[in-house]
């Protein structure tokens, strides 16, 4: 495999470190849409999901069409119908906004769902005991549910992100230079597939192992504090 | 202080409150006892509002909250809530718990709220708690602090829903203990519980409830002597023994 007319010889892998700032562009290029779509997702997750546990039946409703429709339909049509669709309307966004909006949505749809189940894992009392006192319903949210309902959260909402990081490589598609399609374009004129793509994986890997690795700690810890409560309430 | 009238309440076809009339006084300490499901907390709930009355009138410290858009929220920092299962901020400290609605909700000055706060607290023998987290607590210490939480409303009246229910019986005592103190201060108190001592104690009237109905009231002594109603009798008994 390693040997001189193999996938893996090594004088591609010279090519490709010779190439190496074509890759430091995809590579930043794909960190770029990442923070912008993970601000939209969080946005709309934080919006959606707080709407989504509201007590106006009509406003619950909205927010279960947006989720359902976003999560039962693959990304990939989503970038299509932006790219191919708009246009028709007149509007013609970079190929960059596209990436930003379709996956931002598309994850905060996701995210929604993880903001609404945290918000709902906090018991009915606290809001009754909240409104006994004369919050308001926004008050009892900002003060008393929401940062309960963050220790819940955070974990999920982090694996999400991860999975935001590794759809961002469908705006290849569309020809977004972002890892992937630097990886591509870079060994389709030379063919030296193997080590771009290993490459492109590698560069993905170290944005998202420090991630999985932060949920997993966070998730240990939450877990440890309610056992911690459990312990303490029987002692 | 808290006058209801026609009052009824409705959870889709079942009738749980019927036809409601009741008056507290200022000052008032009126104990609500009857069997599980009678309403009780129902009732109560109606008073600040947490539960909204299908029909009839509720009138709290002057205001009709049954009237469309009655200041609801601002009726409810004069009527603070203890509840069975506490209830307390479990991301917050005991002295945060005091303090939050009061800032918040009551513009209260932090460091005002904080030394009222220490004053309940010494009040209720928690002051040394104050930095703790409710959940390092005991069931009895938990709802002692979450009475000095509702003190710290300056409340003119406080509903208490069996807040002893929940406890383990060697801390329902301690919680007796604080709220037999607060009696002694002006403040209008309803509580349901079944701690007859307590009311005999403390209460100015006991009303008997079942099935929605408020069946028969009095001073306490009346419950223990000489009840009328065939079913308050066999309720008594059952809790009396
Ligand atoms: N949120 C609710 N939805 C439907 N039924 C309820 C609700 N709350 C109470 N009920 C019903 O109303 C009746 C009275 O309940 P409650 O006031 O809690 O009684 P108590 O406090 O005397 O035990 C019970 O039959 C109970 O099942
Ligand atoms: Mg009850």
């Amino acid at each position: 495999m390693f040997s001189a007319n193999g996938p893996f010889a090594w004088f591609k892998w010279e090519a490709l470190f010779l190439d190496w700032k074509v890759f430091v562009g995809g590579f930043g290029y794909t960190i770029l849409l990442s923070v912008f779509a993970l601000v939209l997702a969080l946005v709309i997750g934080i919006i959606v999901g707080i709407c989504s546990t509201s007590q106006t039946k009509i406003l619950r409703g909205i927010m279960r069409v947006f989720v359902e429709f976003f999560q039962n339909t693959p990304l990939l049509v989503q970038i299509f119908v932006l790219y191919n669709g708009l246009p028709f309307l007149g509007i013609v966004l970079s190929v960059t906004t596209i990436g930003i909006l379709a996956v931002g949505v598309y994850h905060g749809a996701y995210i929604a769902e993880v903001v609404r189940s945290g918000i709902s894992s906090i018991t009915k009392g606290q809001f009754e005991a909240a409104y006994s006192q004369g919050f308001t319903y926004w008050q009892a949210m900002r003060y008393i549910v929401l940062p309960q309902a963050k220790r819940v959260i955070m974990p999920p909402l982090t694996m999400q992100a991860v999975n935001l990081i590794k759809n961002t490589s469908m705006i290849a598609i569309i020809s977004g230079a972002d890892i992937i399609f630097t990886a591509k374009s870079w060994s389709s004129t030379n063919m030296y597939y193997a080590p771009a793509f290993v490459v492109a994986g590698l560069l993905y890997f170290i944005l998202c192992f420090p991630l999985t690795r932060a949920a997993k700690k966070m998730e240990l810890r939450a877990q440890e504090q309610a056992a911690g409560h459990v312990r303490e309430q029987a002692a | 202080m808290i006058k209801i009238e026609g009052m009824n309440k409705h959870f889709g076809k079942l009738h749980v409150l019927k036809d409601i009339d009741l008056h507290i006084k200022t000052g008032e300490k009126l104990v609500v006892i009857g069997p599980s499901g009678s309403g009780k907390s129902t009732l109560i709930r109606c008073m600040n509002f947490l539960e909204k009355p299908t029909s009839g009138k509720v009138i709290v410290d002057g205001v009709e909250l049954t009237a469309p858009k009655a200041p609801i929220t601002k009726v409810r920092q004069n009527v603070a809530m203890v509840f069975q299962s506490f209830n307390l901020y479990p991301h917050k400290t005991v002295l945060e718990n005091l303090t939050l609605a009061p800032i918040k909700v009551q513009g209260v000055d932090k460091k005002q709220a904080e030394e009222s706060a220490m004053m309940y607290l010494d009040r209720v023998g928690l002051a040394n708690k104050a930095d703790a987290y409710p959940t390092q607590l005991s069931g009895g210490q938990q709802q002692r602090v979450a009475i000095a939480r509702a003190l710290n409303m300056h409340p003119k009246v406080i509903l208490f829903d069996e807040p002893t229910s929940a406890l383990d019986p060697e801390m329902i005592q301690e919680v007796l203990d604080v709220m037999v103190g607060l009696s002694h201060d002006n403040i209008t108190m309803v509580v349901v519980t079944h701690e007859m001592g307590f009311a005999r104690q403390v209460a100015d009237r006991v009303l008997f409830m079942d099935e929605g109905e408020i069946v028969e009231q009095g001073p306490p002594e009346h419950f223990f002597t000489n009840p009328t109603n065939d079913r308050t009798k066999l309720f008594l008994s059952k809790i009396l023994r």
